[in-house]
């Protein structure tokens, strides 16, 4: 999927049809239809609860509709994941502040609503995979879930993220090494039955 | 007890959180799809009316540098509610996102900084802001770290009292933004025109109109039922039937009021800032004044 990513992702970045239209409403469900899960799963991934989810999707195509005029066309993408971005920091701001906990700790999962497809067991893990992401800086986090869950290649990241590629590299490197470090503590605590 | 034979090692750990999160749901369920393609409707025709033909002369470069005039945030928050018009509920509520209280900046002439925070010796905002206009090629135009640092306004820090107040944006009308761009035509002419063409092309008149008050007037009873939630379903309808609608200016003022009754304060304030701004003069701008001072 990495090669020839670049090539292909960054034409179909400029090829979607929400970049063609010149009437914003028209532009704005160009985005919805190619957009929309990606970012759906993006604000989960950067640390939105379920509950929380639905508000913050609204919250992203809100900024996208009231600056749809000044974004370039094939950039859309791009902007909503990096206004994605500003209310998951907002997020991530507002629940430390209110539960002032030092974020190297492992904190308490988020409020999962289960969905019926998922199991216990996975279910547990996502709620570890969350605590162990809400540890790393939120850039750091967002081109690791882009990079290992959404699959996205580093070129691709750079292009999203509007930043050299050598940024995300070390982003990248960061988020690896943090999260690695995280799974060896889990690991050692589930060796010792400690939950 | 962890039966996972298979997770035995770190890799395998590694493999089954990373597994746990693709698994996660894929897809905007539904109803939150229907509630912003209902949004887009709205935006649509207001922010055509606002950008007339996407011309930076209306509110210039200063848009995307600091010393920005913002367009009123967030003025189409729609919100909770049900996924159709006939009135199922959905599964959400209004939960405001954390920190939603933090009053939102609107019309401020000063940019906002980013918030700084502790958090891993760096700041989220600052970390991630983007770096428009770099080697990639912008995003937008020009350098808008300070528009979307102000944009998503869940947590900003509170701003000064708007330079800018909402009457004296309210009095810079309609028509000035429209006019005063670079020679360009307003893509929108009068967002309250009624629709000659699309959907409702071969359809009387007439006959749209009573359609937009019965849509109306349900949402208006809903509201009087004491039921904000069913009223906002009902006017996420009229946005998507009738996005040049004849009663945009009475629809508004019903989801203002409804975001006002459900506890979406300041939702309820950036959509009437907007509505002041863009129907100054509506019968119903005083009433939506009342609720924005309110919502001060």
């Amino acid at each position: 999927m990495r090669i020839g990513a670049l090539a292909r992702d960054s034409a179909n970045q400029l090829d979607t049809s929400a970049g063609h239209s010149d009437n914003p409403e028209e532009r704005l469900r160009a985005i919805i239809d190619e957009h929309a899960d990606f970012l759906w799963r993006s604000l989960r991934r950067l640390g939105i609860c379920e509950a929380d989810l639905a508000d913050a999707a609204q919250q992203v195509f809100l900024v996208v509709a009231r600056k749809i005029a000044d974004i370039r066309p094939g950039s859309e993408r791009s902007f909503a994941f990096q206004a994605a971005l500003r209310v998951a920091a907002n997020v991530r701001r507002a629940r430390r502040r209110r539960r002032e906990i030092p974020d190297d700790v492992l904190l308490e999962h988020n409020d999962s609503a289960p969905g019926p497809e998922m199991h216990a067991e996975q279910r547990r893990r996502r709620a570890q995979l969350d605590a162990i992401l809400e540890c790393l800086a939120l850039e750091v986090r967002a081109v690791f879930i882009l990079s290992e869950i959404e699959g996205i290649s580093m070129a691709e990241i750079a292009l999203l993220l509007d930043i050299p590629a050598g940024t995300v590299a070390s982003r990248l490197r960061r988020a690896r090494g943090q999260f690695d470090a995280q799974v060896k503590l889990l690991h050692q605590r589930e060796r010792n039955h400690q939950p | 007890m962890n039966h996972d034979a298979s997770r035995s090692d770190v890799p395998s750990l590694k493999q089954a959180l990373l597994r746990s999160a693709r698994l996660d749901a894929q897809t905007v369920p539904t109803s939150v799809r229907r509630r912003l393609l209902g949004v887009a409707s709205v935006a649509g025709v207001t922010s055509a009316a606002a950008s007339a033909g996407a011309s930076w002369g209306v509110f210039g470069s200063s848009l995307l540098v600091g010393g920005a005039k913002w367009l009123a945030v967030g003025t189409l928050f729609v919100s909770v509610g049900a996924a159709t018009f006939h009135g199922t509920r959905g599964v959400w509520h209004p939960q405001p996102i954390a920190g939603a209280n933090a009053s939102p900046p609107t019309l401020s002439e000063q940019p906002t900084t980013p918030q700084r925070s502790a958090i891993d010796g760096t700041s989220p905002t600052e970390a991630v802001q983007p770096n428009f206009g770099n080697n990639h090629g912008a995003a937008l135009t020009g350098s808008p770290e300070a528009a979307l640092a102000s944009d998503v306004v869940v947590q900003s820090r509170t701003q000064p009292s708007d330079t800018a107040s909402p009457e004296a944006v309210a009095n810079s009308t309609l028509s000035r933004d429209r006019t005063d761009v670079s020679g360009e035509p307003p893509v929108e002419t009068d967002p309250i025109a009624p629709s000659t063409v699309g959907e409702h092309s071969g359809v009387a008149p007439a006959a749209l109109l009573t359609q937009e008050l019965t849509l109306l007037d349900h949402a208006r009873s809903r509201l009087a039922a004491g039921d904000p939630a069913d009223t906002l379903t009902d006017l996420d309808a009229y946005a998507q039937q009738f996005p040049k609608g004849d009663l945009q200016p009475e629809s508004l003022l019903l989801r203002v009021q409804a975001l006002h009754q459900s506890g979406q304060r300041e939702s309820a304030r950036e959509l009437g800032v907007l509505f002041l701004k863009h129907y100054p003069t509506s019968p119903h701008a005083k009433q939506v004044r009342a609720l924005v001072e309110l919502n001060q």
